[in-house]
């Protein structure tokens, strides 16, 4: 079966560009599964993990995702997220480090001066790499 | 007339004076093309994030978002100046700071009070000196910015444009326009301006034959409006991030530039110098020899 392109894309750099035959991706309200020829849709993506299925091996690839969205267009899946990391890629021990020293700084902010800051995005980031690690 | 030692000592001086410049202008050239990379990498996101935001606002029409609401009265100015940690890059920090002196003195003049954000060790240092204390500062990150930083700035800005606590928010950077000119850049991030969206869109590489690819019905899930709340944020993160990665690019590139040129100065002053020194030591030799000349004339008669 003849593939589609999905992007994974973050502000830091181009993730991933490949034929692919399936995505499924976090959505708000729900996993949402793309074959080739899905009617254009926007939505935003809740942290989570993203299944890529690559056209040429059949492999799947798991991705770990923060706030992002996907656009659905004609032939083409972008996946626009904040952070992103292939799933073999995240490094357990290092990420529950980080996470430990964000809740130990969060601890001493009152809620209205985190708002202020990323740590609760970092923290956010930290619990989906660690699901994604452990699923 | 200088005596030759102490012209010896400065060609001595120029000299590796030269070879700290041509080093730097070295460093910098490498530098500047890991910075366009970085830019580079980051265009796909920025792109797809305009063209997403272009064609949901186009939908949207009238909304009622707390960023793309003007505020009425601007009372209270929040100002990111993005500057180098280091200098010799020529006018690249003091254009931007020259620039935002002003435009703080119209914004006062119209009655709105100015905080600033200060990016870069310069313009912490600049604004420090001058009593007034940026609200947030990031140092050592003016060659390598990261979206971390990006994001803790709009996460500032956009908290106190929702509280009420500021009124617009501007950013003021060096466009790295090509490798060797700058061109000092003012932005409004917020309110965010949709209409100028579409001209961003034109300008950048969609060609105009080419059909918007949202064209027709598209779903948004969960609704178009909580699509637009969520990215309006990052659309704001990405103007920022995108200002600070070009502002790293254009710092190298002016670094190159203004160390090319102390480069040159330094090649034609040894130049100079060595001429002159030639100059004084022929002319040492020429006395030297009518002294002869004429104490063996003296001796003689």
């Amino acid at each position: 079966m003849a593939g589609f392109v999905c992007d994974i894309v973050t502000p830091r750099a181009l993730l991933v560009s490949e034929e692919v035959e399936i995505v499924v991706v976090p959505g708000a309200e729900g996993e949402m599964g793309f074959l080739k020829g899905h009617a254009s849709l926007v939505s935003v993506l809740a942290d989570g993990e993203a299944h890529v299925k690559s056209a040429e091996d059949g492999e799947t690839k798991r991705y770990a995702l923060q706030g992002g969205y996907v656009e659905v267009t004609g032939d083409k899946v972008i996946i626009l997220a904040d952070r992103a990391l292939l799933s073999s890629d995240i490094d357990v021990e290092a990420v529950r480090q980080q996470l430990a020293s964000i809740e130990s700084k969060l601890a001493d902010l009152s809620d209205e001066e985190a708002r202020k800051t990323t740590l609760p995005a970092d923290k956010a980031w930290c619990d989906a790499q660690l699901k994604v690690a452990a699923a | 007339m200088p005596n030759l030692h102490d012209i010896e000592r400065r060609i001595n001086s120029v000299t590796s004076t030269k070879q700290i410049t041509r080093t730097m202008q070295m460093v910098a050239a490498a530098k500047v093309r890991r910075a366009n990379e970085r830019v580079q990498a980051a265009t796909p996101y920025a792109d797809s994030m305009v063209e997403m935001l272009a064609s949901v606002a186009k939908r949207v029409g009238g909304t009622e978002n707390a960023l793309l609401r003007k505020h009425d009265e601007i009372k209270n100015v929040l100002v990111v100046v993005v500057t180098s940690d280091r200098g010799l890059a020529g006018g690249f920090n003091s254009n931007v700071l020259r620039h935002v002196k002003r435009l703080m003195r119209n914004k006062q003049a119209e009655g709105a009070s100015v905080q600033v954000v200060a990016c870069g060790k310069k313009a912490i240092g600049h604004f420090t000196y001058r009593k007034m204390d940026p609200v947030l500062s990031f140092a050592d990150l003016s060659a390598d910015p990261t979206v971390d930083e990006a994001a803790a700035i709009a996460a500032f800005a956009i908290d106190g444009y929702v509280n009420g606590d500021v009124d617009e928010v501007i950013v003021v950077y060096n466009h790295a326009k090509n490798p060797v000119e700058q061109e000092l850049c003012q932005e409004t991030v917020l309110p965010v301006d949709t209409s100028t969206l579409e001209s961003e869109l034109a300008a950048d590489d969609v060609p105009a034959d080419e059909e918007p690819v949202l064209e027709g019905d598209v779903i948004f899930e969960p609704g178009i409006e909580a699509v637009l709340d969520r990215l309006l944020p990052a659309y704001v993160r990405t103007m920022l991030y995108h200002a600070l990665i070009d502002s790293a690019a254009a710092e190298q590139a002016a670094r190159r530039s203004a160390m090319m040129a102390a480069t040159d100065n330094a090649t034609e002053m040894v130049e100079l110098l060595t001429r002159l020194y030639n100059r004084v030591r022929q002319g040492a030799i020429t006395t030297e020899i009518s002294e002869i000349v004429g104490g063996a004339a003296a001796l003689e008669d």
